[in-house]
């Protein structure tokens, strides 16, 4: 059997993990009493064989069911943080906090999965980048959720659309994309929590570099940009795990770093 | 135990921070937990020592 993940030697800096198809990354983490919490991650996607190859037939669409049939948890993707435990975050004993493209109300019984190629809105060639996202609406993009959702973001404003960098002429910045999420509470042992997600342009993405380290993590958070505001929700769970997912069979993540920070 | 402190510009005071970059990091199989040390860790913000890969959803 292959293994789940698998360590790259990207650069000489970087040495990143990648995750096996449709396999999960969970690392606790400790930030007691915080009041304002940061977490960012460096991300990419390759080929479903090839280490290092971004470019190809990595679209792919996972069908809905149909017929109100609930789609599985395990074809939507998840990329964030949820209290600790490594099951798809979609059960009683899970609260996720982090950019999915699960149906944002009720049951998750509306859109396909599908990994489009995208120009980020910024160019016309649609073979910048990788966008994942769900067929119905491109807002389905950040969720905030403990068996059932709790807070969305996008539906007033702008989607929070997560771009992998596709073209390494055209995105020349960075291989990587830095996303990030900062939460807030009013005091150290409230459940509820508001959080925070940059956005410009339907884009969540802070940031694409050729050096994703965890100093440029850190450096990055640290001034907070402008932000859509999701909550404040109450959750049953407060986040302390980062928890990544892919549900996608033709491409895999790339984890290159992974920062939290207590700023309050 | 490497450890740094730097000051946060957003409230003026510590900030306390881990973050990591993988640069130890071993890979077993299926539901395994890797060691993954820390690298920057300060005050009372702190990373588990180890990640926990699986799932291989069919």
């Amino acid at each position: 059997m292959a293994d789940d993940a698998e360590v790259y030697q990207k650069t000489v800096d970087d040495r990143t993990i990648i995750l096996g198809p449709r396999s999960y990354y969970m690392q606790g983490f400790k930030a007691p009493q915080w009041m304002d919490l940061r977490v960012g991650f460096f991300l990419s996607i390759t080929d479903v064989t090839l280490d290092d190859s971004t470019t190809g037939a990595l679209a792919e669409t996972i069908a809905i069911p149909g017929g109100h049939r609930i789609m599985a948890g395990s074809n939507r993707y998840w990329i964030g943080i949820r209290n600790k435990g490594t099951t798809i975050p979609t059960g009683n004993d899970a609260t996720f906090v982090g950019f999915t493209n699960r149906y944002t109300i009720g049951r998750d019984w509306m859109g396909d999965t599908v990994l489009s190629s995208s120009d980020g809105g910024v160019g016309t060639t649609n073979t910048n980048f990788w966008r994942p996202n769900n067929s119905a609406k491109p807002w389905y993009s950040f969720m905030m959720l403990d068996s059932i959702p709790r807070g969305s973001g996008g539906r007033s404003g702008a989607a929070l659309a997560q771009h992998f960098p596709q073209s390494a002429a055209q995105v020349a910045t960075g291989y990587a994309v830095l996303l990030g999420i900062r939460l807030t509470r009013d005091h150290p042992d409230s459940r509820v929590i508001t959080a925070y997600v940059k956005s410009t342009d339907d884009s969540a993405d802070m940031l694409y570099s050729n050096a994703p380290t965890k100093e440029l993590i850190r450096d990055t958070i640290i001034g907070w940009p402008d932000s859509q505001v999701i909550g404040p929700s109450q959750l049953i769970h407060v986040p302390d795990a980062f928890y990544f997912y892919w549900p996608f069979t033709k491409s895999r993540l790339r984890i290159h770093s992974v920062g939290v920070l207590k700023a309050a | 135990m490497p450890s740094v402190v730097i000051e946060a510009g957003i409230i003026g005071t510590y900030t306390p921070y881990a973050i990591q970059g993988f640069e130890a990091l071993q890979v077993g199989p299926l539901n395994d937990s890797v060691a993954i040390p820390s690298t920057v860790v300060s005050g009372d913000c702190d990373l588990d020592d180890y990640a926990e890969l699986g799932g291989r959803m069919p």
